[in-house]
């Protein structure tokens, strides 16, 4: 198990490696394409549309949760299609398969860790100071983390099958994002919608997230974060039953 | 030294034909699920069911190296993608008792974005070194692949030869307890193969247990101590190396039985049968490089004729003509009464290289072109004596022959 343990080391490194590779300014995307967003929606959402942020300062605030998301996204996208990518490997080499989706997942998030640290500067700069709630983040992160290993060990299976999944996956991404508390606080979804915020897991740990990091933000409902528990360990749980039911079938037919 | 440490029993490994194009979109797989019944389903999946091994077994010892031969799609590689547990098999089982190393591919993990040196860490871990172990023979494996000066540049501007040597030299490099390898010396140039094979040679002799996939018969005999003859996903026989290359070898003999034509009337000279046959006569598909080849014909001559002469032009791997052998040389028979004639011609050992052959033969005078068959015999030559990996006539490289020539070579400065 050690072997794997530094395998998944050495895959991470490459894809960074790799992502990063030919751009003359590197590492610095990762700060740079959220500051970019930041500033694109706050001028949008924040200035023109007059969007309530909570009584924190539009950027922090979009900047709060947009971190988490991008971390998601990062790795709910690269982790569905690992399977097919490391085909090459696959077909040559024995290592427990579940590694290729969890390499995506952990390089995204060492991006996530990165624009923590700009999340962090920038809450300085508006004169936020971190309080005791941060301790919670990591615990936030972690559970994004494992709903989205969790998809990507369905995701990946399935894409390795059908095609079809990463075509889809795009066009779900993009209501997902909608659909979740990035650009707007969870307190101005009307209350017959409130259940769609329930059942997204995602709903509640942007919320989390935030009321740990931000201050003044309220804490997610009770309810909400043990469904957003409950659903993740049933996807992972189901993920991982069913990747190992059809890994086989994946390897002959990939 | 005698302890069993490969098992292998019963091993059955079927794959489902037509799986890569049907069902391969969401779509077309519910389609299926509604489009026949189950009864009807499972009478099409035997259909399409092929069974890429079929009740193998068998044992290997620690220290001892195993070559495996047999035919293209005889199951070896399957069989190899199963020890090294890359597929899972159908039915039986493989146990396999000692730290795997698996080569089933030179550059296995290779990301063409990454230099060399970091290629190194990449194959090596992925192949099952671990990182004191790289770290310790970083030096050595950038000096076995010759490529010091390039070391520090992304591998997607080597050329393919600096690629394959720096991919060899990783995987030269490895210590596993079993080492599986699958026919990777086929690459890189000729100074190269000869290290590769001097490493290779140095493995087996220090007592690790290695399995050897090849299609060349003399790397086998001169590697292998113990060989397995696979055919159509069996075990056709284990034993001593020697006597399974001969045994391979026999098994490619007495399948063909040159050809016969119909007889035709109208001409005044005709082909009536032609065959190849080894040295001895045996009619054969399948030679060995150093063997003799002897295209035999029989012809019917109808009239009496002047210059009537026999052609056989042949061809390798499908396309390109090596050479053709007209009967003008033969003086003895410059004019032939009517009767039934027979004629052979000779190519010595040692002259065609590897490959897949094709003769097409003729007949007629030099006025009159009187009966030609393109592609009446094929034959297969084989590197079965001959380990041909440090030659520049071995299979995989460019040309047709094996040409005698001598080097001279002085240093003028």
């Amino acid at each position: 198990m050690w072997r794997f343990r530094r395998l998944l080391g050495v895959f991470v490194w490459r894809d960074l490696k790799v992502r990063y590779k030919q751009a003359v300014l590197g590492f610095l995307w990762v700060v740079i394409q959220p500051l970019a967003l930041t500033l694109v929606y706050s001028i949008f959402f924040g200035y023109v549309a007059r969007i309530p942020s909570e009584g924190v300062p539009y950027p922090v605030f979009f900047l709060g949760g947009m971190i988490l998301w991008q971390f998601f996204n990062l790795a709910v996208g690269q982790g569905s299609v690992s399977l097919v990518m490391q085909q090459q490997i696959i077909t040559k080499v024995y290592f427990p398969r579940p590694l290729a989706p969890l390499t995506a997942v952990v390089s995204a998030f060492v991006d996530f860790l990165i624009m923590f640290g700009l999340l962090i500067a920038v809450e300085l700069f508006y004169g936020i100071h971190p309080t005791w709630p941060m301790l919670a983040a990591p615990l936030f992160a972690l559970l994004t983390g494992l709903l989205a290993f969790a998809i990507s060990l369905w995701l990946s299976a399935l894409d390795a099958l059908y095609r079809d999944v990463r075509y889809a996956l795009t066009f779900l991404l993009q209501v997902w994002y909608f659909g979740s508390p990035i650009i707007y606080p969870l307190s101005i979804v009307p209350v017959r919608l409130r259940w769609i915020m329930t059942l997204n897991p995602l709903a509640a740990t942007i919320q989390g997230f935030r009321w740990s990091m931000l201050g003044n933000v309220a804490p997610p409902p009770m309810l909400d974060v043990l469904v957003a528990v409950a659903i993740t360990f049933l996807l992972l749980v189901g993920g991982a039953m069913f990747f190992r039911r059809v890994e086989q079938r994946v390897i002959d037919m990939i | 030294m005698s302890d069993v440490v490969i098992t292998v029993e019963n091993l059955s490994k079927s794959y489902t034909l037509g799986a890569m194009r049907r069902g391969h979109t969401l779509a077309d797989a519910i389609n299926e699920m509604f489009r026949r019944d189950k009864n009807e389903r499972a009478k099409e999946d035997e259909r399409r069911t092929l069974w890429a091994l079929k009740d193998v077994s068998f044992q290997v010892r620690q220290g001892e190296v195993m070559g495996i031969i047999g035919r293209n799609g005889a199951g070896k590689s399957t069989l190899l993608k199963i020890l090294s547990r890359i597929v899972s098999p159908t039915a039986g089982r493989a146990v396999i008792e000692g730290r795997v190393g698996a080569l089933l591919e030179v550059g296995t993990g290779f990301s063409s974005e990454l230099t060399g040196r970091e290629n190194i860490l990449l194959s090596g871990t992925i192949l099952g070194m671990s990182a004191a172990e790289i770290t310790r023979k970083m030096d050595e494996i950038i000096d076995f692949s010759g490529i010091e000066r390039f070391i520090d540049t992304p591998v997607k501007r080597y050329s393919s030869g600096m690629y394959t040597r720096l991919a060899f030299a990783v995987a030269a490099h490895l210590e596993p307890e079993i080492l599986i390898v699958d026919e990777v010396l086929a690459v890189g140039d000729v100074e190269f193969q000869r290290k590769c094979l001097g490493k290779m040679n140095t493995m087996t002799k220090g007592g690790r247990t290695v399995l050897f996939v090849s299609h060349n018969m003399g790397a086998v005999s001169e590697l292998c101590s113990h060989a397995i003859l696979m055919q159509r996903g069996q075990v056709h026989a284990i034993g001593e190396t020697g006597d399974i290359v001969a045994e391979y070898a026999r098994l490619q003999r007495g399948t063909e039985h040159g050809v016969v034509f119909d007889e035709n009337e109208n001409l005044p000279a005709a082909i009536s049968s032609a065959s190849v046959t080894d040295r001895s006569g045996i009619v054969t598909r399948t030679l060995d490089i150093a063997d003799e080849v002897v295209l035999n014909f029989s012809y019917r001559v109808r009239e009496p004729l002047e210059g009537l002469q026999l052609s056989a032009v042949i061809s390798r791997n499908m396309n390109e003509i090596v050479c053709t052998f007209d009967s003008d040389g033969l003086d003895s028979i410059p004019f032939h009464e009517p009767g039934v004639y027979r004629a052979s011609c000779r190519l010595p050992g040692m002259f065609l290289k590897a490959g897949n052959y094709s003769v097409r033969i003729a007949t007629g005078t030099p006025d009159r072109l009187m009966m030609e068959v393109e592609g009446a015999l094929t034959f297969d030559i084989e590197e079965l004596s001959q380990n041909t990996y440090h030659k520049g006539y071995r299979k995989e490289r460019v040309g047709h022959v094996v040409a005698p020539a001598s080097w001279t070579r002085d240093r003028v400065e």
